[in-house]
């Protein structure tokens, strides 16, 4: 089992407030592809395809990648959630470390927003600045509607999901074993989901506890 | 009679916010000083600014004039039932927690969200320490069906300490407790508190007094969730094609706090863990349950104006298989 430790060490939690975000601007979004939000994404079962558009505009459809036989993480982003500033602010965090680790390996890892407007962490504008702010390579996608978020069952920020390239949901859960972030040697479970798939086997903790903050809905 | 409680504030999320506000030590020592001038003095001398993941002044984009101060949210203490122990005694330390209005701490299954509070307590040899003993929490449903469990206003958390038979009197015996918690409203702060409690030991055949806290732990305790067979209560517990039914006779109104568990959570538990009426019938989500151990969890069964919280398993084992 890969392992990718804390490398800081931490004691009691200390803490942020978040509050919601302000007057955020909205931009529109590409209608997800669903038919049905009381379906839910399951673990062994095949992905339904969906398109959203990220923090710049562009359209990210999944099928796109799973079809260049790319393996897809899905990640779900609220930049007000201490949870998600503790994962993206510092360096050589679980998030950024198992990024890091797969990023040249056929994996596309994706942000997503599900946030509604008015709601903590919601709006393009926000989540650009903090995608630039902390150095985020990848796209942040805005799901306002929270259609992709449900039918996904995306509770927490972060919640994680990884797509086989067949598209077929292999990791449901948290991006470690260590909610309040005071662990040298924590299990990071997306790493080691990745690392089982990419070799051909079974992933051997396919569905785990997400951690953080609640993902703000609208409804 | 002394009091053996003091409070302590949590950790602070605020990083310019004044120094004795950025203690993420509590120090709560018991003697014949009066203990808020104690706590407030330890507070000044022990504060330090708080270390972790959140460098000062990167925040400001998230906060709004006026926002909380998570010392104002959860005020933690640390609390005995009585002011000594004897050798051989057991007594009832308890963690209160005393949180803002609409503000919320989670309970041991956190539920969708959130981040069950954690105890960490350490005790002095000769002391054996018993499983915190947590109160039924309450639902807290969001948009997007979710669910989280949690508490508000305040919550004691019962620590059982015995002390050996053969303890050494007329010394002190000093607690130490960890906790931290995750406090939200629409908003979420982490906290915690380092609490401590000195009490004397007195001899064999002393009697400790009772403390002014001594009916508060009592209560709770008393409201702790028991199994139903204590409780006199008539409780059928089927499991049967991935459902669990639980019925109550004469119930008006039925709700199931689970448990923690990897292994299987309820689908849909906003609609399908509280009912007003006699029956729940909850189905089960995961398919890979693990059915050497029984699914549990808390019920809350109100009849008429009475409400009671039992403890409830379910053996989910399949009927050994019979050759013909």
């Amino acid at each position: 089992m890969q392992m990718i430790a804390n490398r800081r060490g931490r004691r009691i939690a200390t803490a942020v407030v978040m509050t919601l975000a302000l007057a955020a601007l909205w931009m529109p979004q590409a209608s997800a592809q669903l038919s049905s939000s009381a379906e839910r994404a399951q673990i062994g079962a095949k992905i339904k395809d969906f398109t959203l558009k990220d923090t710049d505009g562009k359209e990210h459809k999944l099928s796109d990648y799973t079809s260049k036989g790319k393996t897809v993480v899905l990640e779900w982003f609220n930049p007000g959630c201490p949870f998600v500033v503790r994962h993206h602010e510092s360096e050589d965090t679980p998030m950024k470390e198992a990024y890091k680790a797969f990023k040249e390996k056929d994996v596309v890892w994706l942000a997503i927003n599900s946030g509604a407007p008015g709601k903590q962490g919601h709006g393009v504008e926000l989540n650009a600045r903090k995608k630039k702010d902390w150095g985020i390579e990848y796209p942040i996608l805005i799901d306002e509607s929270g259609e992709v978020g449900k039918y996904f069952g995306a509770r927490t920020t972060p919640h994680m999901y990884v797509i086989s390239a067949d598209s077929t949901l292999v990791y449901m859960g948290a991006i470690d074993d260590d909610p309040r972030g005071r662990s040298d040697d924590a299990t990071n479970y997306v790493a080691d989901a990745l690392t089982a798939h990419l070799a051909g086997k079974d992933v051997e903790e396919p569905e785990t506890r997400p951690y953080g903050c609640g993902v703000k809905y609208g409804s | 009679m002394r009091s053996p409680s003091a409070g302590g504030r949590g950790t602070p999320q605020r990083e310019e916010a004044p120094p004795m506000l950025r203690s993420s030590r509590s120090p709560c020592r018991t003697s014949t000083i009066p203990t808020a001038i104690i706590a407030v003095f330890a507070a000044l001398l022990f504060s330090a600014p708080s270390k972790g993941q959140f460098p000062p002044g990167k925040h400001q984009d998230f906060l709004k004039p006026g926002e909380e101060e998570s010392t104002d949210l959860v005020r933690a203490e640390l609390l005995a039932d009585h002011d000594a122990v004897a050798p051989g005694q057991e007594i009832r330390l308890a963690v209160a927690l005393t949180i803002k209005k609409d503000w919320g701490v989670y309970y041991r299954n956190a539920g969708s969200t959130g981040l069950p509070t954690d105890f960490e307590i350490t005790a002095p040899k000769g002391f054996a320490v018993g499983d915190v003993r947590w109160p039924a929490p309450e639902r807290k449903i969001m948009p997007g069906d979710m669910l989280d469990y949690i508490y508000r206003e305040r919550v004691l958390f019962i620590i059982p300490v015995k002390a050996a038979a053969d303890l050494e009197p007329d010394g002190e015996a000093t607690f130490n407790v960890n906790v931290s918690w995750l406090a939200c409203k629409q908003a979420c702060v982490m906290g915690g508190a380092e609490l401590e409690l000195t009490i004397p030991i007195v001899g064999r055949f002393d009697q400790p007094d009772r403390t002014k806290v001594y009916e508060e732990i009592a209560k709770t305790d008393a409201s702790i969730p028991k199994p139903a067979e204590k409780l006199n209560i008539d409780i059928e517990t089927t499991w049967e094609q991935m459902t669990l039914r639980v019925a109550v006779k004469d119930a008006d109104e039925l709700t199931f706090f689970p448990d923690p568990a990897k292994r299987w959570g309820i689908d849909n538990p906003v609609h399908t863990a509280h009912v007003k009426g006699d029956l729940l019938e909850m189905p089960i989500l995961d398919r890979r349950i693990d059915r050497s151990k029984p699914i549990s969890g808390v019920l809350r069964i109100v009849r008429g104006k009475r409400v009671d919280f039992a403890v409830i398993e379910a053996n989910t084992a399949r009927r050994p298989e019979v050759e013909l």
